[in-house]
């Protein structure tokens, strides 16, 4: 019989409320309703102490490193460790999984491709881009990448333009069962609750309040359209929070919108009852409950439920979703599935989501730059707001129910669960089974990689970025365009690249940082000095303090230095043999660093490393059992 | 022997002396005390029974007039100590210290310390071998080393995934307490068997009678519906006390609106992959931020129900513990479990269905009923 094939997901936890999250979550209880595979999943933001993880359908480790103090690591090892480059490879070996599914950030990925298993398992990527050109990150992992998939199908035409053919777009899952639109009766019983006229003309918009949601934009939009049709009784109903991000309260007053004319969703942390209306400040008494201070518009912290969310989008007759760039943007499809029109920004993710086919209508914009990235961003145009939302007032009602039904159907054909399960299905089952028989151990750099003779330059540039620095490039990227300049314009030879590409290997070995701390020190004791370098424990400090007299008696011309965490200094302070006590760092681990080596000085006579054999390496214990044939007490 | 201090001296090519520190003065008023140092950071080192120590060596304690002095508490008090101190410096820890009777703890910078000064010690190693750590500077009188009894070896690691530190029997501290003071006295204790949740005190109603309950108005009361069931008297229950409930049977929407307001959690058990909760049932739990969970004893059905239930924690009702073998005539035991039913109190499930009060008996039962409640037993002899 054949064996299940191993499918590791790699992404947000399951359980968390994430968009990563929740589609982690989706395709994984696809996957394993199929029985076909055997479904393991590695949990970024949690660790393995973590009880959830035990608690699943399916085996799921954390990817956190254990026992590592984050603020002992640098920024970027944090930011690395959190997307779990860390913890990935212990995972990949105790798992051995035929296929790995990594979704998150494409950034998420720095460096896996100097991973020993790297593409020796089959390796997918299912990632989030939003804005063209595209990031040059996700271009240069590209060539890295066997089974790329984005979650748009602009980023899919825009890396296939630059010739990566083997890019698709596979959307992330919505669960279409949590929305839908209510019956009548339902929907004015809601327009009641809120005090809402059963004739007024609701357009929503359901979002974080991020600077990339164009608020400025649709108020403009929706003012132009009360000022065209004044007897309409428009509404616009923004539901987010109003306490980050744009001031939109302030907007409303400068554009002299009256207020009443704009809604929003207030929640109760208290009773967890909601309501919609006009804005009037936060922390208020809760009418419901009479809690105190407990309402405020939705949020992250304290937001409505996707059961009351479903009734917000419910009191909607149209949906209003401009933006400057997205990955998906999921609250589009879950209008769509409450059966509304979509007015959505021709640009990005939105490309998608405005097309006839999906019952949605695309919002014209105007180019501007992010300062920074350079990346293109829309700014939508108001009058196209405006007029689109006429437009749709305006339909006859018909032909309006026939678009809204559409718009559902064209979500469910397109992101439900089951669809996206099934092309997930069908991609993982036409990947190969995977034989571990390559070693999951430490890549080593090529330090003394000679390419064969009459390489062009070009293959002569791609073998060495894969051979010396374990690194899979092609003509897109940046390294690429850098060196073959240089060979072009007889900046360098071959044999200095060769050279160049070999010293980068042999760095990457050594990973050696150098850091002059020599302004720590007077010339008054150079050569006299010795380093005592103890970045563990409050016990190791206490017992080493017990050797300093004798260290003293031993060299007797020397300063002794102690180099230690700060809360450790007690344990050590009052000893009279103590010459200065320093913070710990990283660095003072290298002995040619602090000793001296070639034309390097250095900065200590002696630098002694007593934890390195009872912290670093516990070689020292021998199960309690060996003995010394020579007394080491006074 | 490979002391870890040896390890040193080796490495820097010295002998060993004595560390060096300015003890900070701190006033004590007990005359003749022990240190106690609670280890309840590292978890490997967390010994959770210094409280039946303390209760076992009281007789003798009392008649030497030696109080016992908790250090460095950090608001975590063992139970029985005479006083207990916290948020003192590092050199006020070691005038204390300085100053003791005799200091009780795990390996670590005070028990060094003692060493240091010639302070008797009782030291308890939970991840690390006795020799590498121990009391370097005690001579053998002045120190008593008890390793745990690892199954295999120290995880030499602040996690110890068994917690084997508690495998050290009380009485084995009070005894090397004792022998240290050279007073030739015996403990009359053993303990046989100390089930992983006997920490926890657990109070379980039968809502078959009400009865008031003598508790602090905080305190959680489990009912347990599945053991017995009177609407009207589980309802007096629920809206009285806070509770968890653990029952056999669904909700309906009626019995929930009244119950809501106190109910912390609730566990539902379920034995059959078909079996399901209604969604309207979970959406009011989660909206009223009551915490849920499914049960179920059939291993079979663990994952299906909880594919089928993804958002709620599904967990297996494992209840069969195999009965302990070292038991004998004048086995007694502490139960952290007490069984309330019609206005009578039981120590475990077992002496409710046999109908023997807590009252009556502290006695096991050798039933299975017993045994799968064994984790909330402390089981030991004693003679009279």
């Amino acid at each position: 019989m054949k064996n299940k094939k191993t499918i590791l997901i790699h992404s947000n936890f399951c359980r968390a409320f994430t968009g990563f999250g929740k589609n982690s979550k989706n395709i994984l209880r696809y996957l394993y309703s199929t029985n076909k595979y055997n479904i393991v999943e590695a949990a970024n933001g949690c660790d393995n102490r973590d009880p959830n993880l035990k608690k699943l359908p399916w085996d799921c480790f954390g990817t956190l490193p254990l026992n590592v103090d984050p603020s002992s690591m640098s920024p970027e090892r944090q930011r690395a460790a959190g997307y779990g480059a860390e913890g990935i490879d212990n995972i990949i070996k105790e798992v051995k999984p035929d296929v790995y599914l990594g979704v998150e950030d494409i950034w998420a990925f720095q460096d896996f491709n100097k991973k020993p298993w790297w593409n020796k398992v089959n390796c997918m990527i299912w990632t989030t881009l939003d804005s063209l050109p595209i990031l040059k990150q996700a271009i240069e992992y590209a060539p890295k990448i066997k089974h790329y998939y984005v979650w748009a199908s602009f980023a899919e035409k825009a890396l296939k333009k630059i010739g990566y053919n083997h890019v698709q777009t596979l959307r992330g899952s919505v669960d279409t069962h949590c929305f839908s639109r209510l019956p009548d009766e339902e929907r004015s019983r809601l327009r009641s609750m809120s005090n809402i006229d059963q004739d007024s003309f609701i357009i929503g918009f359901v979002f974080r309040n991020q600077l990339r949601k164009s608020v400025p934009n649709i108020l403009d939009g929706f003012k132009i359209f009360k000022t065209k049709n004044p007897n309409v009784k428009a509404k616009l109903l923004l539901h987010t929070h109003w306490s980050e991000g744009w001031d939109i309260a302030e907007f409303i007053k400068e554009k002299s919108i009256d207020p009443q004319d704009i809604l929003t969703t207030y929640f109760c942390n208290q009773c967890r009852s909601y309501e919609v209306r006009s804005f009037s400040g936060q922390e208020q008494n809760c009418n419901r409950c009479r809690s105190e201070k407990s309402v405020s518009t939705t949020n992250v912290s304290f937001g409505v439920s996707e059961k009351q969310l479903n009734e917000v989008y419910n009191l909607m007759d149209l949906y209003c979703h401009p933006f400057t760039s997205g990955g998906q943007e999921i609250p589009i499809q879950e209008a769509k599935l409450t059966e509304l029109i979509t007015l959505v920004t021709d640009y990005s993710c939105g490309e998608d989501n405005c097309t006839p086919d999906s019952g949605g209508i695309p919002l014209k914009w105007n180019e501007y730059r992010e300062p920074g990235t350079q990346f293109i961003k829309a700014s939508t145009d108001p009058q196209s707001i405006a007029e689109e939302i006429e437009f749709v007032f305006n339909m006859p009602k018909d032909e309006k129910i026939q678009m809204e039904k559409k718009s559902r159907q064209w979500v469910i054909d397109n992101f439900s669960i089951e669809v996206i399960g099934k092309k997930l299905e069908e991609i993982i089952d036409a990947m190969p089974e995977i034989n571990y028989d390559f070693e999951n151990s430490k890549v080593i750099f090529n330090e003394s990689y000679k390419p064969i003779e009459n390489l062009s330059k070009e293959e002569l540039i791609i073998s060495l970025h894969k051979e010396c620095v374990n690194d899979d490039i092609d003509k897109n990227s940046d390294s690429f365009k850098f060196w073959n300049h240089k060979l072009s314009t007889n900046e360098t030879s071959p044999e200095n690249i060769i050279n160049h590409f070999n010293s980068l290997a042999k760095h990457f070995n050594l990973q050696n940082n150098q850091i002059d701390f020599s302004s720590l020190f007077t010339e008054e004791d150079e050569g006299k000095r010795i380093a005592i370098v103890i970045p563990q424990s409050e016990t190791d400090v206490f017992l080493i303090n017990s050797l300093l007299k004798n260290l003293k008696k031993q060299y007797k011309n020397h300063n002794i230095y102690i180099f230690t965490q700060e809360n450790y200094f007690q344990y050590i302070e009052d000893n009279p043999f103590v010459y200065k006590i320093f913070k710990y760092a990283d660095i003072l681990e290298n002995v040619l660093f602090m000793e001296g080596a070639g034309d390097h000085k250095g900065y200590f006579d002696m630098t002694f490393y007593p934890a390195v054999t009872t912290q670093k390496n516990i070689c020292y214990i021998h199960n309690g059992s060996n003995k010394n044939q020579f007394s080491l007490s006074e | 022997m490979s002391h870890i201090l040896e390890e040193y001296a080796k490495n820097l090519g010295v002998l060993i002396s004595k560390p060096i520190v300015s003890e900070h003065f701190f006033p004590i008023l007990n005359k003749k005390y022990i240190t106690l140092f609670c280890e309840n950071k590292i978890q490997s080192k967390q010994y959770l029974y210094y409280n039946i120590v303390i209760d076992i060596l009281r007789p003798f304690l009392n008649r030497e007039n030696i109080d016992i002095i908790q250090i460095d508490s950090d608001g975590q008090v063992v139970k029985g100590v005479n006083s207990s101190i916290s948020g003192l410096s590092f050199k006020q820890n070691a005038y204390v210290i300085s100053k003791a009777a005799m200091h009780i703890g795990v390996d670590n910078i005070y028990s060094h310390y003692a060493s240091s000064k010639k302070i008797p010690i009782v030291n308890i190693f939970g991840n690390v071998y006795p020799q590498v750590t121990n009391g370097y500077w005690s001579k053998p009188h002045e120190k008593r080393d008890i390793p745990a009894p690892w199954s295999v070896k120290p995880s030499l690691n602040l996690i110890d995934p068994k917690s084997e530190i508690n495998l050290i029997k009380p009485e084995l501290i009070a005894q090397s307490i004792v022998d240290l003071f050279r007073s030739g006295g015996k403990i009359n204790f053993k303990t046989l068997n100390i089930g992983s949740n006997f920490l926890n005190n657990i109070l379980e109603v039968v809502p078959t009678q009400f009865n008031y309950l003598n508790i602090a108005k905080n305190d959680i009361i489990a009912i347990r519906a599945d053991y017995g069931y009177d609407e009207n008297v589980f309802l007096s229950y629920c809206q009285n006390y806070q509770f968890v409930l653990i029952t056999d049977q669904l909700i309906t929407p009626v019995i929930f609106e009244k119950i809501k307001h106190n109910c912390k959690s609730i566990s539902i058990i379920l034995n059959s992959k078909t079996e399901t909760v209604p969604e309207e049932l979970i959406e009011a739990l989660a909206f009223h931020k009551i915490h849920f969970r499914i049960l179920t004893e059939k291993e079979e059905c663990l994952k299906d129900i909880r594919n089928n239930h993804f958002n709620v924690e599904v967990l297996l009702k494992n209840n069969k513990k195999e009965k302990i073998k070292t038991i004998g005539k004048k086995s007694l035991f502490f139960s952290s479990k007490t069984i309330i039913k019609d206005g009578k109190q039981y120590l475990s499930k077992a002496h409710l269905d046999a109908n023997e009060e807590s009252s009556q008996s502290n006695k096991i039962i050798d039933s299975d009923v017993f045994w799968n409640e064994s984790d909330f037993f402390y089981i030991y002899e004693q003679d009279s």
